[in-house]
């Protein structure tokens, strides 16, 4: 597997992971939209990508599931649904890039092994 | 009114389950970048080969223990498990690569006169 | 596995019940009963978070509180003995509004959908090829 994974490699991996942890914390964000008293989340992670790969160890980066901090309404919902839906097309955006990353990677791999 | 399990907890998302953490601790050296620091020398190549293909079939272990959590429904991530795929499937056609070519030298030199 | 995808797939299900419960409502803009009964009362939508589960559930139906707004009306068929009739616990511009909030509610979980099986397909096509 280390013949294979370079830091690069391995931050796409886990940026991968994290990416598809957001979708599904946008999910809930979006399906709890009218639901009273509920606070919107985020996930952190970028901060401690970048860290960790700065540090050359991209498997010690963390994604942290935390509440928002936008204003609630009158009965405690927080939730934007036109900031989520963003959220959304950003996520799913940024997933798409990561995926094409990874290929390409793989891809040099298959021509420096040759056939 | 809780949401997700995960909360405000820190989580690591590569899940401890898997075995993905596990393999940059298995091997213990950076393969091809050479920094082992197991022998003052170079490698041999015998050694190096031995790495080689202890890393291949731990990527497709690596990828059959994510195939079975994919199949149980488990995996939280898909990617995981494709990458781990189409690592191991690499790791193969390498090990094919790296025979073959063994075997090419092998046949050249024994064409050699003598 | 497919979690955003199932999760989205529970706001959908609460904007479709909402939207139901809406239209229930309009439709009853003008349904009178006799002044000595229960009025028509307004549908209201309760929805609560799946903890640990990640989306939305239907937790129930309640009906819309207010005293009955009993009005003279001894023409009507629906009269009681004394010619009251009771007028329906249902305002146009509230069911107006909440129409529009859950219709957006609605599309926004339906395109998360489509979004979250985007996300799976790409994931399914890393390494295709390889």
């Amino acid at each position: 597997m280390t013949l294979f994974t370079d830091r690069v490699e391995s931050g796409i991996e886990r940026a991968l992971t994290a990416v598809s942890l957001r979708q599904r914390v946008t999910a809930d964000n979006l399906a709890n939209a009218m639901t009273p008293g509920y606070t919107a989340q985020r996930v952190d992670f970028e901060g401690s990508l970048s860290a960790a790969l700065q540090a050359g160890r991209p498997q010690e980066a963390l994604a942290t599931v935390v509440d928002s901090t936008e204003a609630a309404k009158a009965d405690g919902n927080n939730v934007d649904v036109e900031v989520e839906v963003t959220e959304q097309q950003r996520t799913g955006l940024q997933y798409a890039a990561l995926v094409e990353a990874a290929n390409m990677k793989l891809g040099l791999l298959k021509t420096a092994i040759g056939s | 009114m809780a949401v997700l399990p995960i909360g405000t907890v820190t989580t690591p998302f590569v899940p401890a389950t898997s075995s993905i953490s596990g393999i940059s601790g298995i091997s213990g050296v950076s393969g091809s970048s050479g920094t082992a620091g197991t022998s003052a020398v170079t490698p041999s190549f015998g050694d190096m080969l031995a790495r080689g293909i202890e890393s291949v079939t731990s990527a497709q272990d690596t990828a059959s223990t994510l195939g079975g959590q994919l199949a149980t429904g488990e995996l939280t991530d898909i990617s995981e498990f494709t990458t781990a795929a189409a690592k191991a499937s690499l790791g193969v056609s390498l090990t094919a690569n790296v025979r073959n070519r063994a075997v090419e030298a092998y046949q050249e030199i024994m064409r050699m006169q003598v | 596995m497919f979690g955003a995808l199932d999760t989205a797939s529970t706001g959908v299900h609460l904007g479709r019940v909402w939207m139901d419960a809406v239209s229930d409502n309009i439709a009853n803009l003008d349904t009178v009963r006799a002044g000595d009964e229960e009025p028509f009362r307004a549908r209201l939508v309760v929805a609560q978070s799946r903890a640990g589960q990640g989306g939305v559930a239907v937790a129930g139906i309640e009906l819309k509180g207010g005293d009955p707004v009993v009005v003279y009306d001894p023409e009507n068929p629906l009269a009681d003995g004394d010619g009251y009739v009771t007028r329906p616990q249902v305002d146009l511009s509230e069911e107006m509004t909440h129409m529009l909030v859950a219709q957006r509610l609605y599309q926004a979980n339906l395109a998360m959908i489509q979004q979250a099986r985007d996300t799976y397909s790409s994931a399914l096509s890393i390494g295709k090829g390889v």
